[in-house]
This record gives C-alpha cells, sequence and structure tokens, in this order.
C-alpha cells in the first residue's frame, strides 16, 4: 500500500489517468486507468529507498510480462550521470550498491521539466533490458522510472504508457 | 574472477551434446537420458517437504538459459548441498525482494565435478540477507547447509498487502538449477542450465527419471548435516574477577540449537599477550573450569569455544569468544634503610609494598657485583627482608621485591624498579700475633696464638704456620676468632721440637680480598734433654732381684720415660713403654752376666721417638 502520507488519487489529467502523488518524496506520477499502483519495499543495504511498481492486474498474481516500475534512491552524487555511473558495475561485484551493470543507450533527457538521463540496462538473470530515467529528486534522492517487457506483443502498449507517465511526472 | 578462471573447460562439449540433445526432444530426453544426467540430492534438508512451484521450462521465468530449473517454494528453510563441491560465488550482500526488476538476488554458486570430469556449477538462489554459512572457496559436502532461503530479487507473485498470496508473499522459492559455466550471461554466476535430475527415492517413486515437475511436492532424502548454532559463552562469576578466583564457563544457546543433534565443544584460552592454547578439547562438555594454574595471571585473558556436532570432523561450525578480566596485584614498591650508600654498614633492611585484590606477597631479590640475580627471601607474606650487609661483597647490589596474590603460582604479578645499592667497608689494621705460653714452649704444649686488628668493622682471621724447611700451611681459615690453638686445633703431641714461623692474615668479612694486612712471628719449641738413670741397688746386684730404675730429664713440660733392657747377647727389649712415672721395677732374670739398662725421655704430647736417651751395663752375679 502507499505510504500514510501518500495515495493514489483521482485527479484528472489530460489522460484522465489516476495520478499517485507521494508527500514523503515530494513527487507525483500518472498511472494507466485499470492499473495497480504498488507500493513495494526498499532495501536499505542498497541505498534502494523506495519503489513502486504499476502493471496490468490480471498479472497479480503471477509473473507480469512486463510492468512500469518507480524506484527512488539514496542520491550520492552531483548530476544524474554521475550517479548512474558510480552505481554501475560488472554482475561478478558483490557491492550491494551496484544497481545495474555498465548501462548502455545513455542519452540526456527532460522529463518532469528538468534534465534527466535515459539508458538501459539488463538484470543480471534477464535478457530482457529495462528502460529507465533517472531524474534528480530534490538533494536527497534520485528518481528512476523505467519499464520492460519479456513480451514482444506487449512492448507498445508499456511504452506508450510509460512515455504518458513520464509526460505527467512531476518532480 | 574465479568463475572465469574456471572456463574453458571440456566439458562444455559434453553438455553442449546433451543439452542439445534434450532440448530436440526434451520430454524424450529425460526418459533416454535418465541415467546419465548429473545426479543430485534435492537441496534441502533429509525429510524436508516442498512444492516445485515452477519446474523445468516452466512459462513464467524457466526459459533459455534458465530453462532446467526447478523453484522449490517455501520461506526460512535450510539450503543445503545437493552434491559436494567447492564454494566459487557468494552474494548476501542485497537485502529485499519482490516482483520489480530493480531488486537484485542473493545466492551461492558450488562447483562440482562428475563422475566422469565433467564439472558443473549448482545455483542457489533467492537466498536470505547474509544467511550464507560457507565461505569462498570452502569445500562442502552433500546436504552442507549453505543458506536460508528467501525471496531476494526478483520474485513474483508479489501482490498488495491483504490480498490473496500463496502460501507468502512474495513467493518464497529456492532457484536451483544445474549449470554449465562455460555459457554465463550476463553475469558470470548465470550460466546455462543444463539437464539434471535427483536421485531422491521419493523424486523417483514420482518419476523414475528424477526430475520432478510443477506442483509436485518432493521429499528429501539428502544427508543429513546437522549445523549448530552460534553459542553464548559466559563466565562465571563474572568479570572482572581477582585472579585465583574460580571460573567457570559454560555454553548457551539463546537461538536454540535443533539442529545439531549432538553438540560437541572445544575451549580455547589466550592468557594475556599470549597465543591461543587448547583447554579442553572437543567433547560433550558444555562447561570448562579454569584451571588453578591457569587462571593465576591478571590481565585481559580471552576464553572461546567452538562447536560442532558429533557427527562432524571439521574444526568448527560455529565460534563464539569473549574477554575475561583477571585482576592481580599492582604498583610494587620498595625502600631501603639505611639507603645507599653505606661505609661499613652490618645490616639492611628492605621493604616491599603492593595493592593486591587479596593478601599480597613478596619475593625479594638481590644481584651481587660480578653475580647474578639470586632469590635471597622467597614469597611469603613478609614484606621485609633483612639483609646482613656485613658479610658484603662491598661493590654495588642491585635490589628488587616481586608481589603476586597469595595463592598465586605465577612468577611473580607486578614487579618493583630495582635499587641500587653502594657497600663499601674500611680496611683491616696491620694485626699484632703472640703465642701463649710465650716462646720458646714446649713440645708438648698447646700454645695459644692471638691476633687483633683495628679499623674494619668484622675482622676475620686467618692462621698459618710454616716447619723449618717446609712449606707453609693453613692451619685454621678465615673465621671471626682471633685466637688459634695450635696444640689443641692441630692434635697434640705431633710438633717436634724446632723454630716454626707463625702468621696471621686479616681481612673484613665484606671483602673479597686474600687479605688486607699481615703479621708473622717465630715460635721455638724444645723437647726434654740431660737424660740421666740410677739404680737401687747400683750394679753390682745378685741374679733375681728387683733392681728400681729411675731416670730423669730436664723438660719444660711433663716427662715421659721409657726403659728397655738388653741381655748379654742379646737384643734391646722394651719393657716398659712411655709413663709420666719416672720409677721401673726390674726384676732382673736368674742369668747372670753384664745386662744395658736405658731409659727415654720426652714431653708429654711430643711427637718424637724421644728428645733424650741415656744408658748403662748393669752386672748380675
Amino acid at each position: 500500500m502507499p505510504s500514510g502520507t501518500s495515495s493514489p488519487s483521482a485527479s484528472p489529467t489530460s489522460t484522465q489517468w489516476p495520478v499517485y502523488s507521494d508527500a514523503t518524496y515530494h513527487f507525483s506520477v500518472s498511472y494507466p486507468t485499470g492499473f495497480t499502483f504498488q507500493t513495494e519495499h526498499g532495501d536499505p543495504a542498497s541505498g534502494l529507498v523506495q519503489a513502486f511498481r504499476t502493471f496490468d492486474p490480471i498479472y497479480l498474481n503471477t509473473y507480469p510480462p512486463g510492468q512500469i516500475e518507480i524506484a527512488i534512491y539514496a542520491r550520492d552524487a552531483t548530476t544524474t550521470a554521475e550517479w548512474i555511473t558510480k552505481h554501475s558495475a560488472p554482475a561478478s561485484s558483490t557491492d550491494p550498491k551496484r544497481y545495474w551493470s555498465p548501462v548502455s543507450n545513455e542519452t540526456s533527457v527532460t522529463i518532469a521539466g528538468t534534465s534527466g538521463v535515459s539508458f538501459d540496462w539488463v538484470p543480471d538473470t534477464w535478457t530482457t533490458p529495462v528502460h529507465s530515467t533517472a531524474v534528480l529528486l530534490g538533494t536527497g534522492y534520485v528518481l528512476v522510472l523505467q519499464w520492460w517487457s519479456k513480451d514482444p506483443a506487449y512492448e507498445s502498449t508499456l511504452k506508450a504508457d510509460y512515455s504518458q507517465m513520464a509526460s505527467d511526472l512531476q518532480v | 574472477m574465479k568463475l572465469a578462471a574456471r572456463r574453458g573447460v571440456a566439458a562444455g562439449a559434453v553438455l553442449g551434446i546433451l543439452a542439445g540433445q534434450l532440448v530436440v526432444n526434451f520430454a524424450r530426453a529425460e526418459l533416454v537420458y535418465a541415467n546419465s544426467l548429473p545426479h543430485y540430492y534435492l537441496p534441502f534438508a533429509y525429510g524436508e517437504r516442498h512444492t516445485v512451484s515452477q519446474g523445468n521450462g516452466g512459462s513464467f521465468s524457466h526459459t533459455g538459459i534458465a530453462q532446467y530449473a526447478w523453484d522449490f517454494a517455501g520461506d526460512a528453510f535450510g539450503v543445503r548441498a545437493a552434491r559436494e563441491g567447492t564454494v566459487t560465488a557468494i552474494q548476501q550482500s542485497y537485502g529485499v525482494g519482490g516482483c520489480l526488476a530493480s531488486y537484485h538476488p542473493n545466492y551461492v554458486v558450488v562447483s562440482s565435478i562428475e563422475d566422469d570430469g565433467t564439472e558443473h556449477d549448482e545455483l542457489y538462489l533467492h537466498i536470505a540477507h547474509n544467511s550464507v554459512t560457507v565461505s569462498l572457496n570452502q569445500s562442502v559436502t552433500r546436504g552442507s547447509i549453505l543458506a536460508v532461503s528467501d525471496s531476494s530479487g526478483y520474485v513474483c507473485p508479489d501482490p498488495p498487502q491483504g490480498q490473496t498470496c500463496p502460501p507468502t508473499c512474495p513467493a518464497a522459492h529456492l532457484h536451483f538449477m544445474v549449470m554449465n559455466p562455460s555459457g554465463c550471461a550476463p553475469a558470470p554466476w548465470w550460466c546455462q542450465s543444463v539437464a539434471s535430475s535427483f536421485l531422491d527415492s521419493n523424486v523417483l517413486a514420482q518419476d523414475t527419471n528424477g526430475v520432478p515437475l510443477v506442483n509436485q511436492s518432493v521429499t528429501s532424502s539428502n544427508v543429513v548435516m546437522p549445523h549448530c548454532n552460534v553459542p553464548t559463552l559466559s563466565g562465571q562469576p563474572a568479570a572482572p574477577q581477582n585472579a585465583h578466583t574460580s571460573v567457570t564457563f559454560s555454553v548457551t544457546f539463546p537461538g536454540g540449537n535443533s539442529s545439531c543433534p549432538n553438540p560437541n565443544y572445544h575451549f580455547w584460552i589466550q592468557p594475556p599477550g599470549g597465543a591461543w592454547q587448547s583447554a579442553q578439547p572437543y567433547s560433550a562438555t558444555a562447561i570448562y573450569t579454569w584451571p588453578q594454574d591457569w587462571r593465576a595471571s591478571p590481565g585481559p585473558w580471552h576464553v572461546e569455544v567452538d562447536v560442532r556436532d558429533a557427527s562432524e570432523t571439521w574444526s568448527y561450525d560455529t565460534t563464539s569468544w569473549i574477554a575475561y578480566q583477571l585482576n592481580g596485584c599492582s604498583a610494587a614498591s620498595m625502600t631501603v634503610n639505611p639507603p645507599s650508600p653505606q661505609l661499613n654498614a652490618n645490616q639492611v633492611t628492605v621493604t616491599g609494598a603492593s595493592t593486591c585484590p587479596g593478601t599480597p606477597t613478596y619475593q625479594f631479590w638481590r644481584q651481587a657485583p660480578g653475580s647474578g640475580w639470586q632469590i635471597v627471601q622467597d614469597y611469603s607474606t613478609a614484606n621485609v627482608y633483612t639483609w646482613a650487609a656485613l658479610f658484603g661483597p662491598v661493590g654495588t647490589h642491585t635490589l628488587q621485591v616481586y608481589a603476586r596474590d597469595q595463592g598465586a603460582t605465577d612468577s611473580y604479578e607486578v614487579a618493583s624498579t630495582p635499587v641500587s645499592y653502594q657497600l663499601s667497608v674500611t680496611p683491616c689494621g696491620t694485626p699484632s700475633l703472640y703465642g701463649s705460653p710465650a716462646s720458646p714452649g714446649g713440645t708438648g704444649n698447646a700454645i695459644l696464638f692471638t691476633a687483633s686488628t683495628s679499623g674494619c668493622p668484622n675482622p676475620m682471621y686467618r692462621f698459618w704456620v710454616q716447619a723449618p724447611g717446609g712449606s707453609w700451611v693453613i692451619e685454621q681459615d678465615y673465621t671471626f676468632s682471633n685466637t688459634f690453638d695450635w696444640g689443641t686445633w692441630n692434635s697434640p703431641g705431633t710438633q717436634a721440637a724446632a723454630t716454626y714461623k707463625i702468621e696471621v692474615d686479616v681481612v673484613d668479612a665484606a671483602e673479597r680480598t686474600s687479605y688486607d694486612a699481615v703479621a708473622n712471628i717465630n715460635y721455638v719449641l724444645i723437647g726434654c734433654t740431660s737424660a740421666s738413670l740410677g739404680t737401687s741397688p747400683t750394679s753390682p746386684a745378685t741374679k733375681g732381684s728387683t733392681i728400681l730404675l729411675t731416670g730423669s730429664a730436664s723438660c719444660l713440660g711433663t716427662p715421659q720415660y721409657r726403659f728397655w733392657i738388653k741381655s748379654p747377647g742379646g737384643a734391646w727389649v722394651m719393657v716398659r713403654d712411655y709413663d709420666t712415672n719416672a720409677n721401673y721395677g726390674w726384676v732382673s732374670p736368674s742369668t747372670a752376666g753384664t745386662y744395658g739398662v736405658e731409659v727415654d725421655v720426652r714431653d708429654q704430647g711430643g711427637s718424637a721417638s724421644y728428645e733424650t736417651t741415656t744408658w748403662i751395663n748393669f752386672v748380675l752375679t
């Protein structure tokens, strides 16, 4: 469930999607109508302070073919690019603050009216890439909005939803 | 990289062939190659039962690299080695798991060699944060506990709280697969899975090929490998204590120890500043009592207990140690009275002091000039040592006191700072020497020589005698006595009449020199002289009558007489040995003739056969 100070709301947007506003980390984001928006655990050992995912609820009790995720990390670098580099390491590394193997397609983007960096990475046990965009969330955090799909037929849908969420994101 | 280094083994070709055939017809391949598949046991404890939540080729996530994986559902069960091998990779840093790509898994990889020499890696995935009980490069036997199952990494389903979730959320399980170490991507520990099977009887009962299917519940026949939990070691009474206190250390398991049915304990101890020593070898005794002689030394001790099951042979499963402070004597000091330096000191009082938890005892040491350290007063509660300094030797001494608690057996618990002490003495002056009676003396006299000196506080005397033509002989070595009784000292009656030299040497008792000064005198011994012999009646006399023989001589002492008779044509025969009686009644023989009659005289106590003699002819008719 979302934290006590934050909750999904039905605030209308241009797409009439529900919006999740987070008072702790000071951001809001819309998510597709009919999707579940779910709060996940943070991992203090790694610097992942909070996570969220939104997905089609038909996959509630199984492995989803794809979903959109938001991860809030502790900020420990000056710029987004530095932060991404700092937490990149080979998969053989046992550093708990390794978030991804060396990233690819790193590109500067504008998101939520500020500068961010988009990049791709592949989880250790996957072959499917995760498409991520990182943006600084004040002085203390970094927000990563990302999507992935293991089903090629599902890719276009999720990618479009992700683009809308990125467009609606406010930090 | 350990994983990278091991790659290149020819095993890849073998597996490639095997995997290739299996991929073509997976179901058939299980039947065809059942006996040639790598064989394992279920990766959990004997008797445990878990459901296969996803089997080989499971559509959720067991495709591609993970095609031949199994997910065994369950949370917090002990993950055990499915086969013997060597631990080649460990990750246990990550804290959580769930249905999120950003979650990273914890894992253990064990490398095994098949009977045909093929190398395989076994992956135990999604284990709990910091739960790994083995270390890199450690050899593990089948059934050894490796970690605890959990749901670290990407694990689904993971519905919101309050919603249906079978049976735990996230869906905790152990992902197990056997891998070909030459086909790894993207992570070096995430390698192409290969077909494998289980030999557990329950698995084979459900599938003769040993390949459990999804939703099957399987019971492990894996070896029961006990594992002892981390013990808590405590001392009773609690530290700190005074040295020599009787202390008992005991082991408990606050978190329980159910997986260690027969715990054995090995106690170790480390003295302050010393090395660890085995104190009590492995046994079922969970108590160790500190021996008396091992707890004598104050300071920070350490005690450790290693724990393993009685069935285990390796060093230990777990260990625990504690520090234990023993308090002892401290701050030893020493005072001397009178203070150094001292001239002609007869006695020095050395006083030790120390602060001890119990009753202090003291041991006093002294190092004389040119000598080694010696214990001059062994441990006792007496804190005073009285040094008879009159015996020196002169020079610089060093004094020190050791202290320890009563009952301690350590050489010492604390030592005072060594103190130097300078002794000196006034040498003896030239002695005087005289004999009594004054020279000359009789050969049989006991003569007392007396010496005296001055200056030195504790003079000692040594007396020498030189006979005419002879060497000097020590007749009385150094003593505090200033007299020498020549007669009684050296057996009376041994001195012949002559002029002797007498010497006395003097030295102070504190000195080690031969002498400070000497004195010599001559002493004359005179024997008996002018022997004469009278008879009554006078010669001639009637044969067979008694003739009174009377000797006389001039002697400084008491004369002794000896009488001899010589028959006509015969030899001299002693008729009476030495005696102070000057008369002898000779009963003459019945044979007439001219007889010789002789008297020998010497001083009583003289050593000569005779000192003077005379004889006469006596006629019997």
